[in-house]
């Protein structure tokens, strides 16, 4: 309270508890440029904590130099939560349309990913059997966690260097074109409609994740790779096509 | 290990030959980095000799290739260690496929003593998910044909998940376990790929299946049982020959029970036409039970 810029943006939005003076000494990241305690300390960030692929440093990405420089202490939440959110934006565009920086997926964040599946789940789930609606919430969550991993580590076992955490958010963020369609399928239940439409995000998905993912040293083992991130995003969009 | 033994006490007058069979070998192999003593094995004719599994401990124990040596100093806890049971090429995976499908060779030859861990959990993989895919369409099919609307099923997805990975991972593991308490020395790594392998056939009759001829799919399920059957029981005859005769007979008519249960499983379970308009299309508790007429 000595420091006066403080004053001004100390005040807290109503219904939030003011910003904890007992920040960790390390924030946590999420490996976005010059971004820190992404909704960490604010009680009404009803995600879950910025723990999910955060922890590990502010090497990641290209983030050293820059959180000294910008003091992301004293901002308000809704500037900390509309950073990652213009972050998580400018990653679906890249994947939804990649032109420019092709690095920007470098930068890997989870919420992206745990958003795409969660969406997914809960539509897929909407439109499922009444006494199923829980198992399916569980398998589409499970394929897309678990499967991601597997893809990743099937790469990395074949000899690819990829970044585990990398891929996996490579992986998540691609399957924003199912997402858009599974959004779409809620209200189109023509099966001539959703086949093509299905295809078409399935085709989006995986040429996305090719792009970004080629640049593994995989040499005579390429299809070995490949095949596994082609299955996963079939399966989903198998998934979708028959909900 | 006494294999190891075996394999020094053995060469020492076939270190020569090896040496000149290895180096032919060089010239007529693909572009792949295959051990030498692999190549080897399927090159020079040893078929009064090659006993299947442990083969390649007759010869020279295959040189390792770079990913291999790399696991080698990699501790166990870390995922280098594992990556050499994935030390494959795309045209050896499409090799032993295309051998698992149409059983003609000795498969362990046609993986030249460096199975991998690749094909079975992928091959394993992908029938859970085509046998999901085509169940769905089973059922849509006969949902049509009843004149009911259709929801998919999710405990089949649950269902074909549990079957699959139990027959192609525990499976082997109890049959491994047995074959290695009567003393046959068979190796874990070539019974999961076995069983792996053995599993490509169900892709195409899965997607076969779905035509809704009740005798085609008996037809193509048969297919399906005996190719992968007689795939599975050429190439573990010579394991079990080495345990006294009653012992291997009573493990491979177990083998062939358990294949037997697996191929009745995915008839019943994924492929029941059901032509009564008042019974459910999704499928009943998994005892096999008489398909409704």
């Amino acid at each position: 309270m000595n420091s006066p810029s403080i004053e001004p943006d100390d005040v807290p939005l109503p219904g939030q508890k003011p910003l904890s003076p007992t920040k960790s000494p390390l924030p946590k990241v999420t490996g976005n440029i010059g971004s820190s305690s992404s909704g960490h300390g604010s009680s009404s960030n009803s995600a879950p904590t910025g723990n999910i692929g955060g922890g590990v440093g502010l090497g990641v990405g290209q983030a050293s130099g820059i959180g000294s420089a910008i003091d992301t202490l004293d901002e308000p939440v809704s500037e900390t939560l509309l950073r990652d959110l213009r972050n998580v934006g400018a990653k679906l565009q890249q994947v939804l349309y990649p032109k420019g920086r092709k690095d920007i997926l470098k930068d890997w964040d989870l919420w992206g990913p745990l958003l795409m599946c969660l969406t997914l789940s809960i539509v897929l789930s909407m439109r499922a059997q009444p006494d199923q609606k829980i198992t399916v919430f569980t398998w589409i969550f499970i394929i897309v966690w678990l499967g991601s991993a597997v893809v990743t580590v099937n790469a990395k076992l074949l000899g690819g260097r990829v970044s585990f955490f990398q891929s996996v958010c490579v992986i998540g963020y691609c399957l924003f074109p199912l997402v858009l369609v599974s959004v779409v399928s809620i209200f189109l239940s023509n099966i001539y409609i959703r086949l093509p439409l299905s295809g078409i995000a399935f085709a989006w998905a995986s040429w996305a994740s090719l792009g970004f993912l080629s640049d593994s040293n995989l040499a005579n083992r390429r299809a070995l790779g490949v095949y596994p991130l082609f299955l996963f995003y079939f399966v989903i969009a198998w998934m979708i096509l028959i909900s | 290990m006494s294999n190891a033994y075996r394999a020094i006490e053995i060469d020492d007058e076939e270190l020569n030959n090896a040496t000149e069979l290895q180096f032919q070998n060089f010239s007529s192999s693909n572009t792949t980095t295959n051990p030498p003593a692999g190549n080897m094995s399927s090159a020079s004719t040893p078929q009064p000799r090659a006993t299947g599994f442990g083969s390649a401990s007759i010869f020279e124990p295959p040189r390792p290739t770079a990913q291999q040596e790399q696991a080698a100093k990699s501790p166990i806890w870390s995922l280098a260690y594992y990556s050499r049971f994935f030390d494959v090429d795309t045209n050896q995976v499409m090799e032993r496929l295309f051998a698992s499908v149409i059983p003609k060779d000795n498969f362990l030859e046609v993986m030249g003593g460096s199975p991998d861990l690749y094909g079975p959990f992928w091959v394993a993989t992908t029938v859970i998910f085509v046998l999901f895919v085509t169940s769905s369409i089973v059922d849509s099919i006969n949902a049509y044909i009843n004149g009911t609307t259709y929801q998919y099923n999710i405990f089949q997805m649950t269902f074909a998940f549990g079957t699959i990975y139990t027959y192609a991972f525990l499976v082997p593991l109890l049959v491994w376990g047995a074959t290695k308490y009567f003393g046959c020395q068979p190796d874990l790594l070539e019974m999961f790929a076995l069983y792996g392998y053995a599993m490509t056939i169900w892709i195409p009759v899965s997607v076969l299946s779905v035509i809704p001829i009740e005798l085609a799919r008996w037809i193509l399920l048969g297919i399906g049982a005996g190719v992968s059957g007689v795939f599975l029981i050429r190439n573990m005859y010579p394991v079990l020959q080495r345990a006294e005769a009653q012992i291997a007979k009573i493990i491979l008519i177990l083998v062939i029970v358990f294949h037997g249960v697996l191929a009745l499983i995915l008839k019943y379970k994924f492929f029941a036409y059901n032509a009564a308009p008042d019974a459910p299309p999704a499928p009943t508790p998994p005892a096999p039970e008489a398909p409704k007429f």
